[in-house]
């Protein structure tokens, strides 16, 4: 009969299985210190800046203002998107997930909420306070980009979306007043819950001690081996979140079956540089996370041609050059991104088996399933 | 090839002891399970078997969870993990499975249940689109064809047994909404709704309905079994902060409020805060709730609702009751199929296959 896969890895020996639990812990630091710190570093500041930003652009508006607001929407985008993959430790507490980016919403829920709140001017939505307590569909970037992309955003750069600086909203204030009031009070929830999560991951936070020292009483992490199994899990469905939710829905089967407004961030233009930055925090954790030392160790080299998939993979994708609702309708770029979806499969799979044998790092068949 | 040849043998010779036997001599028998699995190379299929061996399998075109079985024991049902849509039934004989689908915008959770004379089948189904959970009613004496269909009364509907009285069904409804489009992402954590549900399995009246208290709205109810005295005991997986660690075990009878029973602290914390499913032992005394993440499963007294004890499984989830009282059927996602007490004693031999979620006791 066919010996099973995970049979042989039960008998791993002892000195092997000592080996691995430092490979494990050596994985969570290197994780931790190398990628997930420096990249909500790098989301709070640009959460920092966006607020910033819509702040001015509220007092003062103009064409300019706005047009400096969305390019720092587009930085803090850029900046979430690296860590978007990790779903676990902080972001995973009090929806913040959630909060800052729920999607996919097929139905539209977060657009039409959106439009509720403009168009009875709901004033909860323009207190941070207020706002943090209402649905995570109108919390998070997708809402916001409505606000500064959807219709009505062009009234952003016009007068008549001033507020004085201190000054609170008139009773009743204009659309793009209200609008950007709105703007000011997400970016505001964002950029707290940014430094929420960079404050849950600091030296000496509960977090780093159940990361870097798992216990049997810990109730987070018990063993090194489950925190490299969250980091593992991480690396692989963030390629799949590429390949399958980020393009291959939008894509579709053929240029009459696209779906482009499937896609994130459509209406910013922003769609294949959100799949880009994921693909750059998967290639982060790979390469610095201490993953790639393991496929090395399996297979020296092939850990090169993973990094090449990758790199080759968000270069193509910062090449389109095109918005997705013209990239999925145009042959020659749906053959690159179906190319792409491609050589990401056989990047995720070669690392996953490599990865799972080196590190001895399997996902319960049951214990992972969420049913 | 030789090999092969081999399994065919054993599992006829197990099938003439498993099947022909009248079901009163049985007992004397080995014990034949039914449950959901993948092999080594990746392939999914069902099966009837013994801890010795197979005695009937089915191919699936992709992972199975649960298994329903017809009450005079001719026929097993294999369902689609979700958000799949496909279920066979297979006689067990010489007839050839009958293979059945949802209609196109619906898919099933896994779960069934007969109807008491064994003539239909009802099966916990997602409407994605309105995010409503049905129940699909199908002709079990008709290739399956579906017949009709009946709310779940909530979202998610999972796990779903028939009460003793052969008229009363009980829903599992998780509350957790997911759309097939998201594949498993689960899109409301923050406005879970879970509940347990009586409705008249006739009618699909709604009789009883019960909600756990606010504070536990990500508590999501999933599975469940029907122990002594018609008590339902469910389990649960909670969606909230992982330190929670909430009491996921639940006790419940007709009329009375539900009661949510801790395991002692070391314990529930191990639980992981999920359990994957529920069994209830030939006496109805004793639960056995397993938690795959914990790498636990822990056994409960039905009518003390109390915690007994637990036995070490990696990725244990399918539980069945086995022919002796207090002993359960075990099986695991790393292919071990075991036998255990809540005295923690286990025997346990490793098979060459990945054994999905549930199991349960055929004969």
């Amino acid at each position: 009969m066919k010996p099973l896969l995970v049979a042989s890895m039960l008998m791993l020996t002892s000195a092997s299985a000592a080996q691995a639990e430092a490979d494990h812990a050596a994985i969570a630091r290197a994780s931790l210190t190398e990628v997930i710190r420096p990249g909500y570093a790098a989301f709070r500041d640009a959460a920092d800046g966006l607020k910033t930003n819509i702040a001015a652009l509220c007092e003062t508006p103009s064409a300019a203002a706005l047009k400096d607001a969305r390019e720092a929407f587009a930085a803090t985008v850029a900046a979430w998107s690296e860590v978007e993959i990790f779903r676990f430790g902080p972001v995973g507490e009090k929806h913040r997930h959630e909060r800052v980016f729920y999607w996919p919403d097929p139905k539209g829920l977060g657009l039409k909420q959106v439009r509720d709140v403009l168009a009875n001017k709901d004033e909860a939505a323009t207190l941070p306070d207020e706002l943090a307590k209402k649905s995570v569909a109108l919390q998070g970037l997708p809402a916001f980009e409505y606000l500064l992309y959807g219709d009505g955003a062009d009234g952003l750069a016009t007068r008549d979306g001033a507020t004085p600086k201190g000054a609170p909203l008139p009773e009743i204030p204009t659309d793009a007043a209200f609008r950007c009031a709105f703007a000011l009070a997400a970016a505001t929830n964002i950029d707290r819950i940014a430094k929420s999560i960079v404050e849950g991951w600091r030296e000496g936070s509960a977090y780093e001690k159940s990361f870097l020292g798992p216990a049997p009483e810990d109730p987070r992490y018990h063993t090194p081996k489950e925190v490299a199994l969250d980091l593992f899990k991480s690396l692989t469905s963030g390629i799949e979140l590429v390949r399958d939710q980020k393009l291959g829905k939008p894509l579709g089967a053929s240029p009459d079956q696209a779906r482009p407004k499937l896609a994130a961030f459509w209406r910013s233009g922003l769609s294949l540089d959100n799949a880009a930055g994921n693909l750059e925090g998967v290639r982060a954790l790979f390469a610095q996370g201490g993953f790639a030392q393991v496929v090395a160790g399996e297979s020296a080299g092939v850990e090169n041609s993973i990094l090449f998939d990758l790199d080759n993979a968000i270069k193509v994708l910062r090449g389109i050059g095109a918005p997705i609702e013209e990239a999925v309708k145009d042959e020659p770029s749906r053959a690159k991104l179906e190319a792409l979806r491609v050589s990401l499969k056989s990047a995720r799979d070669t690392a996953s088996d490599m990865i799972s044998r080196g590190a001895d790092l399997s996902f319960g068949f049951n214990a992972g399933d969420g049913d | 090839m030789q090999i092969e040849r081999r399994t065919l043998l054993t599992g006829l010779a197990s099938s003439a002891a498993c099947l022909v036997l009248p079901r009163a001599a049985a007992a004397l028998q080995l014990e034949c399970f039914a449950a959901a699995r993948k092999d080594g190379s990746g392939n999914f299929s069902a099966a009837l078997f013994t801890l010795d061996s197979d005695v009937q399998t089915v191919e699936l075109p992709d992972r199975g969870h649960d298994i329903a079985l017809k009450p005079d024991g001719s026929e097993w049902v294999a369902f689609a993990r979700r958000p799949g849509r496909f279920g066979v039934a297979v006689p067990v004989g010489p007839q050839p499975p009958v293979w059945f689908s949802t209609k196109p915008d619906r898919h099933f959770f896994g779960h069934g249940v007969f109807s008491a004379d064994g003539r239909l089948l009802y099966s916990t189904e997602n409407d994605y689109a309105h995010a409503q959970g049905v129940i699909g009613v199908r002709d079990a004496t008709d290739a399956y064809k579906q017949i009709g269909e009946f709310s779940a009364h909530g979202i998610e509907p999972h796990d779903i047994a028939l009460l003793p009285d052969g008229r009363t069904m009980v829903i599992a409804n998780g509350g957790i909404e997911t759309h097939p489009d998201s594949g498993r992402e689960e899109l409301n954590l923050s406005e879970m709704q879970p509940s347990l549900i009586y409705v008249d399995a006739r009618t699909g009246d709604l009789i009883e309905e019960h909600r756990l208290a606010p504070e536990l709205y990500q508590l999501s109810i999933r599975h469940l079994a029907i122990a002594a005295g018609g008590t339902v005991v469910f389990g649960c997986q909670y969606r909230g902060p992982e330190e929670d660690a909430p009491a996921l075990m639940g006790f419940h009878r007709r009329g009375e409020r539900p009661v949510i029973v801790e395991a002692p602290a070391e314990t529930q914390i191990a639980l992981r805060n999920y359990i994957g499913s529920v069994a209830a032992d030939r006496g109805g005394g004793i639960v056995a709730a397993s938690a795959p993440k914990g790498g636990l499963v822990t056994y409960w007294d039905v009518t003390a609702r109390r915690y007994l004890g637990a036995s070490e499984l990696a990725d244990g989830c399918g539980l069945a009751p086995t022919h002796q009282a207090g002993h359960f059927l075990l099986t695991s996602g790393e292919g071990w199929l075991a036998k255990a007490d809540a005295s923690g004693a286990m025997s346990r031999q490793l098979s060459d296959f990945q054994w999905d979620n549930h199991a349960i006791l055929v004969r």
